[in-house]
């Protein structure tokens, strides 16, 4: 291993992460950070400082590593170029959680409570006795407000009205403030309740409330979310995005960041700025996705450039399409990077939901958008190029993206017919058949395409579908885009690979001599180690996953899902599919990380192991495991 | 007539002496000294040494002025070559001998046209014509050779009444690239015309790509032909060329080949055939790819012995038709009483080809249907005859008479009446042999 070599090129990621979060500092300016929240109009001291200590950081890195490596000698081979790919990621991954810890940003509350009063609530992860029913009603009321927390007036509305309810209409016995002293009083809660003016640094829209603490991202929670950004995962462990204390506007814009290095590929960008000739290739066929990697140019730089310039091209048209239907730059942009790198971060806590919510018409023309967009994504960029250069023959005869096609119509019309028999997608029972027939095509859609793509954004709570469309989406997960796409999962020309050697092995067992080659769309497939790749991928990808699940149900406790019956049911398939969705690259699962919900709750080391499935399903298993193989790192 | 031949490995020196015993002079170009020194001693040839490339040795031939040249040396790109100068150096008519399977794919490239040779020979590719026009149906005419195959030619049987039947061809909207080409009726076949109809129980033949003529044949019959399942044995050139034929087509066809590297090179180019990994000479295996179920086996590896040995075993289990290649004359009188329905030999084949080469004025070759005085001719179309002056439905063609194909420097396709000739294409003709001349005088000078 020539590790000056890899020293060298390494410091070079970590400028390119230092660089890309240069962009993100001027969101920190209210006048361009689109400030949703009339009562925060300042300059976000921390946010800006966080990223700048992160520049700074990565800069530190990119020398020392520099320095390391100034004097390297030879070539690139190939197993300098796999471990370059795979540390690339891990440093990208590392520098890039720095914003997250530096500028002290939070992720969920110090309280978590469940749906029934029953339930040991948790203060600080920590799980605590039972609450009276004033207790719980109090807390209820402050939970739900969020960090903010409510001022005096609307707690003591919130709490009557929230008593009544639990007691069937009882009036509460003591006034609240009563009770948050009393609670304030009991070990567990003095630090995670905040008085009116307890604590004076605290912004102007939240000094005078009671409220609930916010607990600052642990080192797992921010390198969770970098990795979720940079493999274009989209699972998020932060609770409320739209307090832009909790999240500045700027670290919120890096998060999304996140996903467009991710989704073009750190080592495309590397290659696309330098090159590196023959080393580019052996660097790119290592973190490209997908089996086949044959570009449409002789020169991999070439390859790197139409990706790149496609990439960003889509980006800036659908950044341009979703501002003129009604967003705001800053909405527009993220979501733009969160949608052509099949990420799925959104800003706000509904995710694209939140724009039909505000806006019936342009919210559904938004989410027509972005379904298409996705799809886009989804496709082979080499073919998106061929359809640019005006040959769309080649799209459309490709037999990878007609079954990408098919999957995606076929699944629809399932789900659609299924959601409608079980009224799946209906609000008010008045609606006329038509409007139904409509709201199931766009949700339905909507989620298909999501989660074939592994983008992940949710429109529509498919966690309370029928059991067959939640358990087609789960399976969905593993199906993903085409290769060549940002897409991720296993990729569908891997699905009908495997189909076909599946049948080519079954008539071997009955007929041995028969000789059939290995053909796609007619013609034969010319690599020999293709079929044992492909079922080699596919073993690993199950072994991972049920190992990774195994893992999971073991690492969690089962007060994670509440310690109650009726929900520890769920902790299996809940954890299935975060594993699922994580490996594959989706997102939201099931469950406690249905579409309405995120990844906050689990314990930090099962936060990390999501990390690291993450990172294999991106780099696509071998460019992570080899990295733990003692004999990659000997020279001889 | 004199003709020149290039090479004169078997091939060559059997033509040579066939043409020799036929009265036409011949003069024979060969590399290897030895060869020469036998053919000089041995036929009333004249035989030249040297390469079959060289101008300098063509032009010692007296290729100017030749009436044949057939180029039949070992290598393909050297026949090519060499055909190709003597058309330029003024031989009438040049033949090359391949053997590679891509110069005769018309899909990219024209090498035919491209190097003005007026026929491509390949001894395999004909004999595993003669066996497909045998697994087809016997007494289909095949015109495969003519139009390059690029053109199919199908029998179809018009057993129930269909759309088609019962009324005036003129009537039946046939799509530009099918023609009906001969109508076969209580044992008499004849050009199909404007005015034919079709009876229920007739043969008739449909010209065209092989896509259209499947698009077409529901008019004409309404239950599809049953499938039929072929064995090749061998997976040689010939093997490879008959399996291409019948595959996709209403035949199940089995491939058995020997070597693994050239089993795995053959299925890669047979979508749809199976290839088999086997030594068709073994009963064994015979029995286990259930050689007694298949309505054909067709065995053509290159050895005559297990070829016969291969078809008596594949008779015995229960094959219901079997076909060898035979090289050897000495076996052609055994093999029926074998139980061998067809032995093709490769060089009867091919002297039937090269003497139907032996015309003069525009016609290229000339070739009669078994049964009824019909011929299928390749003219050549010269400037300034009378074939270029009118579009095809006001040439004064005589009745009986179809103009099958069209064959320019871009294109094959089935001729309609309103194409029009040009100089340097070449066109396939139905004709009654009665009537040829009057044909002939539109395409000659």
């Amino acid at each position: 291993m020539n590790y000056r070599l890899v020293c060298r090129l390494l410091s070079i990621v970590c400028l390119i992460i230092g660089v890309t979060m240069v962009f993100s500092l001027p969101w920190a300016w209210p006048a361009i950070g689109h400030r949703t929240d009339e009562n925060f109009q300042q300059f976000e001291t921390h946010g800006f400082l966080g990223l700048v200590y992160s520049i700074l950081l990565s800069i530190v890195c990119w020398a020392v590593l520099w320095r390391i490596g100034r004097k390297s000698k030879g070539e690139l081979y190939r197993r300098e170029a796999m471990a370059i790919v795979g540390l690339s990621w891990l440093i990208a991954t590392i520098l890039g959680a720095m914003p997250f810890l530096l500028s002290g940003s939070c992720n969920k509350l110090a309280v978590r409570l469940f749906a029934s009063m029953e339930h040991a609530p948790q203060v600080y992860s920590d799980e605590v006795s039972p609450l009276s029913t004033d207790q719980y009603a109090l807390i209820q009321s402050l939970v739900s407000a969020g960090a903010r927390g409510l001022p005096k007036e609307k707690l003591a509305e919130q709490y009557d009205a929230k008593v009544k309810l639990l007691t069937k209409g009882e009036a509460p016995e003591r006034p609240f403030d009563q009770v948050f002293d009393e609670m304030r009083e009991l070990p567990h809660w003095r630090g995670a309740l905040v008085e009116p003016d307890e604590d004076e640094d605290a912004p102007k829209d939240r000094r005078g409330n009671y409220r609930v603490r916010a607990v600052p991202m642990s080192i797992a929670d921010a390198i969770f979310e970098s990795q979720s950004g940079f493999s274009t995962t989209g699972a998020t462990v932060i609770a409320d995005l739209e307090d832009p204390v909790c999240i500045p506007h700027c670290v919120l814009f890096w998060r999304s960041s996140t996903h467009f290095l991710g989704g073009l590929g750190i080592i495309v960008l590397f290659v696309v700025i330098l090159g590196q000739g023959s080393a580019g290739k052996a660097l790119m066929r290592n973190e490209m996705p997908g089996p086949s990697k044959e570009g449409s140019h002789s020169r991999m730089q070439h390859t790197a450039w139409m990706f790149a310039g496609l990439y960003c091209g889509l980006n800036l048209v659908l950044t341009a399409l979703l501002w003129l239907l009604g967003m705001n730059f800053f909405d527009a942009v993220c979501h733009a990077f969160g949608t052509l790198a099949t990420g799925g971060f959104s800003t706000y806590n509904t995710s694209l939901g939140h724009f039909v919510q505000a806006d019936p018409v342009s919210g559904a023309w938004i989410e027509y958008v972005v379904i298409v967009f996705m799809a886009l994504a989804g496709t082979n960029f080499t073919l998106l190029y061929f359809m640019m250069i005006g040959q769309a023959f080649r799209l459309i005869g490709d037999i990878e993206w007609r079954y990408y096609m098919g999957i995606i119509i076929g699944v629809t019309i399932a789900v659609m017919t299924f959601g409608m028999v079980y009224d799946d997608f209906i609000i008010d029972p008045k609606t006329s058949f038509l409007n139904e027939f409509l709201y199931a095509l766009r949700y339905g859609l909507f989620q298909v395409v999501s989660i074939i793509t592994t983008t992940g954004y949710g429109t529509h709570d498919f966690d309370q579908w029928n059991s067959f469309g939640r358990g087609v989406l789960f399976l969905l997960m593993f199906v993903g885009g085409c290769a060549g796409s940002t897409g991720g999962g296993l990729k569908v020309i891997r699905h009908i690979l495997f189909h076909k050697i599946l049948y080519l092995q079954l008539e071997k067992s009955y007929h041995p001599t028969v000789v059939r080659p290995l053909r796609l769309g007619g013609k034969p497939v010319d690599d020999p180690e293709l079929q044992t790749n492909i079922l080699i991928y596919f073993s690993l990808i199950l072994v991972l996953f049920v190992f990774g699940w195994l893992a999971v149900v073991t690492l969690e406790p089962d007060s994670t899902w509440g310690a109650s019956e009726e929900h520890i049911e769920h902790k299996l398939i809940d954890s299935a599919t975060a594993v699922a969705a994580t490996l594959n690259n989706v997102g939201p699962g099931l469950g406690i990380i249905g579409a309405t919900q995120n990844y906050a709750n689990f314990t930090s080391w099962t936060k990390l192991l999501f990390t690291a499935l993450m990172m294999i399903g991106r780099l696509e298993i071998f460019a992570v495991l080899v990295l733990f193989m003692p004999r990659f790192w000997r020279s001889r | 007539m004199r003709i020149v031949i290039l090479g004169s490995g078997t091939v060559g020196t059997w033509i040579a002496d066939l043409l020799c015993r036929n009265n036409h002079s011949v003069t024979v170009v060969e590399s290897n000294v030895d060869t020469v020194r036998t053919i000089n001693a041995e036929l009333d040839i004249r035989a030249i040494h040297g390469s079959a490339s060289e101008s300098a040795i063509l032009f010692q031939a007296g290729i100017i002025g030749c009436d044949l040249c057939l180029a039949v040396t070992g290598d393909d790109e050297v026949n090519i070559v060499a055909a190709s100068m003597a058309k330029a150096m003024g031989a009438r008519r040049c033949v090359a001998r391949v053997y590679g399977r891509v110069f005769r794919d018309l899909s990219t490239f024209d090498y035919q046209r491209h190097f003005r040779i007026d026929r491509f020979l390949s001894l395999e590719h004909l004999s595993a014509v003669e066996f497909v026009r045998a697994v087809r149906s016997p007494g289909s005419a095949v015109l495969e050779n003519f139009a390059r195959g690029e053109l199919e030619v199908q029998e179809v049987i018009c057993d129930d009444p269909a759309p088609a039947t019962g009324k005036p061809l003129k009537e039946v909207k046939l799509p530009k690239g099918v023609r009906v080409g001969t109508i076969q009726r209580q044992g008499k076949t004849w050009i199909a015309g404007a005015g034919d109809s079709i009876e229920v129980g007739d043969h008739i033949t449909l010209i065209g790509t092989r896509e259209e003529i499947d698009s077409v044949k529901s008019k004409f019959q309404v239950k599809a032909a049953p499938v039929r399942s072929v064995v090749i044995a061998g997976g040689g050139e010939t093997g490879l060329a008959l399996a291409r034929m019948l595959e996709g087509q209403r035949y199940h066809v089995t491939l058995m080949e020997e070597n693994m590297e050239r089993c795995e090179f053959l299925a890669r180019l047979l979508e749809f055939t199976t290839v088999v990994h086997a030594d068709a000479t073994r009963r064994a295996i015979l029995e286990e790819e259930r050689v007694g179920n298949m309505d054909v086996f067709v065995a053509c590896t290159g050895d005559d012995e297990n070829n016969i040995m291969a078809c008596v075993e594949a008779r015995e289990i229960g094959a219901k038709e079997c076909m060898a290649i035979v090289q050897r004359p000495d076996y052609a009188n055994v093999v029926e009483k074998l139980g061998i329905n067809l032995a093709v030999s490769p060089r009867n084949v091919v002297a039937r080809q090269v003497l139907g080469l032996l015309n003069s004025g525009p016609i290229i070759s000339k070739k009669n249907l078994p049964g009824g005085g019909i011929a299928i001719v390749e003219f050549e179309v010269m400037p300034g005859v009378v074939a270029t002056e009118h579009v095809i439905a006001n040439l004064k063609l005589p009745p009986h008479c179809l103009i099958a194909a069209i064959m320019s420097s871009d294109y094959v396709r089935v001729a309609s009446a309103d194409d029009r000739l040009t100089p340097g294409d070449t066109v396939v003709v139905l004709v009654e042999e009665s009537t040829l001349d009057s044909v002939v005088k539109l395409f000659e000078e």
